[in-house]
């Protein structure tokens, strides 16, 4: 499918909202929430985490379809799925679209797990994808969970380049309270440019803007600036120094741009644990068929290059892709063969190290919620099982609260 | 940590200049950018001898129907083609940049931000420049005609899925997003209420360049909204939704965070959604109130917002003047994260904070040095430095730095930084240091240099 930037802001949930509090907040404060949190694990301290968020709500059941359910196509009369289905196993098949998914998952390297939500559902794409960005239901947070994750683990890392977020924003789930993560759109546009007019003057205009952003305890709002921008210079150090690289797969355009630009990244052996990665375009409210099996089509080749590329050069199982969405659908479609916002949808794992399988129930199609479906994993249980047998973190402390862990690594 | 600035007594009284707080370059700047894109020369020669109550009348006091740009428009024959969107993405920027009425092409900003609509899924450039127009022409009109306008809108029927929303076949998109986010805000309605809602907006169909209602797929049938229960149609509909009590709130929290500071205080959203109701949704009334308060002039309010990508990449431009290529503009601004008519999705923009991360701040830095040092004919030519020089009667080191850190920065800059500027201005790669002296590769130098300096400041990312 010919995707490009357009389709990626169409629908797409941007960044999430407020991160002010959170920026500004003294660094000791961080140091104090998470002070002696108790790390021991064999793990290696190496693995690298990349986030694919397909912003707009994914209709999770033309993703996964509970094949042999009449239920499913009673609801969906012009828009449930029968033909070029790709099996899993007897009760689920994939998208016609994933056919590179298929093949991962017949490779053993791909987990799909079925009904992730959790309690109350909001549906609402905002207030829904910050549940999903901070791991929070209750209440509104400033952090997210991957900056969580960065203020415990990486605590005491001054790398500037231990997150990357790739994009023109930076998502909710990767603001910590220390050190801003970077956000890179493209390595051309990553760097200070300087007047080729005169070495001199470009010397001194270098210096002079690192001075002018030097941190101060002025307003809330000229701290936050500084500190963003002084982190970017320094980002900026990092990155120049990264090498030649050379593809060995094919990347769709969309998001296998952005996977590409990772697995460049990666390549470049910053030390960075995780990146962060979205495409939209899933709030599919009407004649969804044809564009959802595209956009399917392009996160399953995306993703299945990332991980040839990374096979050829034998990093494939340092790496762990983990995709989400901020809700499914509604179970029945409306009335422009298309579906509104739901509730509970499958996450995906990928990754060399992954063991692949379906993970959890599909949830019942009669027992509803609203005409929505319920969820049957609580998204968090994979967040945790991340966090503790991947990144080597204490998800009890990251997520204040302790999930069962799941079988996928 | 600096002392928090408090929001001013008497908040929605009319600021009067006086020596404490006196009408200068640093309160001109304020109001240019607000509403507005930015100070120029001309705006400050204009407002400074006029004062804020003649300075809000010339900007908010305008007639939409007779627009002194239309014609030129005309004349720049195949400027304007609605077979893509670049075209009407740059002719929004060249009125941006052009226009003697910035407020109406700000206002209408802000509307394109409120009922967020996108090119991505429209995909109908001549219903965007449709939407845009209707922006442009009611802007400062009745919030309640806007509401309506904006429910029967091509464009926003195919965004939010109005055209397929049928009797006996909702769809519910419009119905949850004018409520979420356009009219009352998260979490101020039921499941019910979006369901039920959904009905009364059955039936707008395009015909053409315009929404009608086809009365055949119109759902008669009785609604419950709100409590309320009758055979609803979408006027109706929005009625009941701006008879809701958060509904003026929501409208007044969206005014304030827009014109004054992020985080208004409740009493301020309470005196103005009071004032909303008694001025019967009309916005220009309310906009003026804001625009010559005590609150909007406070220290409160100065540097309290961080500019918006298109405030900060045509302000920087038309400060500058040049012949513009308002392409580079649009390109660059989409590149910090704001591409006109791709809003990223229906809540709009973000704003504040979420523009600003290490790629968009690079970004930024590096179109300061793009308008300044480009040398050729698009920004900062030569002849217009020149004539700024002369305009200001420019000669030493000192007399550059003070006027641009007036025309970009309102002159109100920390202890040092003038210094600095003065010390860069001097250099010349050795120990001692030089004269200064205009000089055709001074200017092409060090006074273009400037340029890129000041807009590589935290103070001038702020609005």
């Amino acid at each position: 499918m010919k995707s490009s930037r357009r389709e990626f802001l169409q629908v797409g949930m941007g960044s999430a909202a407020a991160i002010s509090l959170c920026a500004t907040m003294p660094a000791f404060v961080s140091r104090l929430a998470f002070a002696e949190a108790g790390v021991s694990s064999q793990l290696a301290d190496d693995n690298i985490l990349v986030i694919v968020q397909l912003s707009g709500g994914n209709d999770g059941l033309n993703t996964v379809i509970p094949t042999g359910q009449d239920l499913y196509y009673q609801s969906r009369p012009n828009i449930g799925l029968k033909d070029n289905l790709h099996k899993l196993d007897d009760k689920h098949a994939l998208n016609p679209g994933m056919t590179a998914f298929k093949e991962l998952f017949d490779d053993g390297k791909l987990a799909v797990v079925n009904g992730c939500g959790y309690p109350q559902p909001n549906r609402s794409h905002f207030r829904s994808m910050e549940i999903w960005h901070t791991a929070n239901p209750q209440q509104y947070e400033p952090c997210g969970w991957i900056g969580h994750y960065i203020d415990h683990k990486l605590r005491g890392s001054d790398n500037a380049l231990k997150a990357i977020s790739i994009g023109a924003e930076l998502p909710l789930a990767m603001v910590a309270t220390g050190a801003p993560v970077p956000s890179v759109q493209s390595l051309e546009d990553f760097k200070v440019k300087l007047d080729p007019n005169s070495n001199f003057d470009a010397k001194m205009e270098q210096q002079l803007i690192s001075e002018l952003n030097a941190v101060t305890d002025a307003t809330p709002a000229m701290q936050f600036l500084s500190r963003q921008a002084t982190n970017a210079m320094l980002a900026t150090q990092e990155m120049s120094k990264l090498q030649s690289y050379k593809q060995d797969a094919e990347y769709p355009q969309g998001l296998g741009d952005q996977l590409r630009l990772i697995a460049q990244l990666i390549s470049g052996n910053f030390g960075t644990r995780v990146f962060y990665s979205q495409i939209g375009g899933f709030d599919t409210h009407s004649n969804q068929v044809g564009g959802h099996q595209g956009l399917l089509n392009n996160v399953a080749q995306s993703i299945s290059a990332f991980h040839k590329d990374l096979t050829a050069k034998k990093i494939n199982d340092k790496v762990m892709v983990m995709v989400f969405s901020e809700f499914g659908r509604r179970v029945a479609q409306n009335g422009s063969s298309g579906t509104d916002h739901g509730a509970a949808g499958p996450m995906f794992v990928s990754g060399g190290k992954v063991k692949g399988g379906v993970y959890g129930a599909h949830p019942s199609l009669t027992d509803l919620d609203d005409g929505d479906l319920k969820y049957t994993t609580d998204f968090r249980r994979i967040y945790a099982t991340i966090l503790d047998k991947w990144l080597n973190a204490d998800s009890a402390v990251v997520l204040k609260n302790k999930f069962e862990g799941m079988g996928i690594v | 940590m600096a002392d928090l600035i408090q929001p001013p007594s008497e908040p929605f009284a009319a600021y009067v200049p006086s020596e404490q707080e006196p009408w200068d370059v640093r309160r001109i700047g304020h109001l240019m950018r607000r509403a507005g894109f930015g100070l120029t020369d001309d705006w400050l020669d204009s407002f400074q001898p006029a004062g804020p109550e003649e300075a809000v009348a010339v900007l908010t006091e305008y007639d939409p129907q007779d627009d002194p740009l239309n014609d030129l428009i005309e004349q720049l024959e195949g400027y304007l083609v609605f077979a893509e969107p670049k075209s009407v993405q740059g002719w929004w920027v060249w009125r941006m940049l052009n226009t003697t009425r910035p407020l109406q092409e700000k206002i209408a900003l802000f509307w394109h931000d409120h009922f967020a609509t996108s090119q991505g899924k429209v995909n109908n450039v001549k219903f965007m420049h449709n939407q845009i127009e209707l922006f442009r022409r009611t802007g400062l009109g009745s919030y309640r005609s806007l509401a309506n306008a904006v429910t029967q809108d091509p464009a926003m029927l195919i965004w939010l899925d109005g055209n397929t929303n049928h009797k006996g076949a909702p769809n519910e998109n419009y119905a949850r997003e004018i409520m979420e986010l356009f009219l009352l805000g998260i979490g101020n309605y039921s499941e019910s209420d979006v369901k039920q809602l959904a009905r009364c907006f059955t039936g707008w169909q395009i015909q053409g360049e315009k929404g009608v209602l086809n009365p055949g797929l119109f759902d008669e049938g009785e609604k419950t909204v709100f409590g309320q229960k009758g055979q609803f149609d979408s006027a109706i509909g929005i009625d009941i939704l701006l008879e809701q009590p958060m509904a003026s709130r929501y409208l007044a929290s969206c005014l304030l965070k827009e014109f004054v500071h992020p985080n208004p205080l409740s009493e301020h959203v309470e005196h103005l959604a009071r004032r909303i109701v008694e001025e019967k949704w009309e916005i220009k009334p309310v906009l003026q109130e804001i625009l010559k308060s005590r609150l909007f002039f406070s220290e409160w309010a100065y540097r309290s917002k961080i500019k918006g990508p298109i405030e900060l990449c045509v302000g920087s431009v038309a400060a500058l003047g040049g012949k513009v290529n308002t392409g580079f503009v649009r390109d660059s601004a989409a590149k910090m994260g704001q591409e006109l008519l791709f809003p990223p999705n229906v809540k709009g923009w973000d704003g504040q904070e979420t523009w600003i991360n290490a790629n968009t701040v690079l970004l930024r830095f590096n179109y300061g040095l793009s308008i300044g040092t480009q040398r050729n004919d698009e920004f900062a030519r030569p002849s217009d430095i020149a004539k700024w020089i002369k305009r200001h009667d420019i000669k030493t080191a000192e007399d550059v730095v003070d006027q641009y850190i007036r025309l970009f920065l309102d002159g109100v800059m920390p202890a040092g930084f003038r210094d600095k500027m003065i010390v860069y201005m001097k250099y010349d790669g050795k120990e001692e240091v030089r004269q200064f002296a205009i000089t055709p590769g001074t200017i092409n130098s060090k006074v273009r240099g400037l340029i890129h300096l000041t807009m590589s400041t935290p103070e001038y990312q702020l609005a």
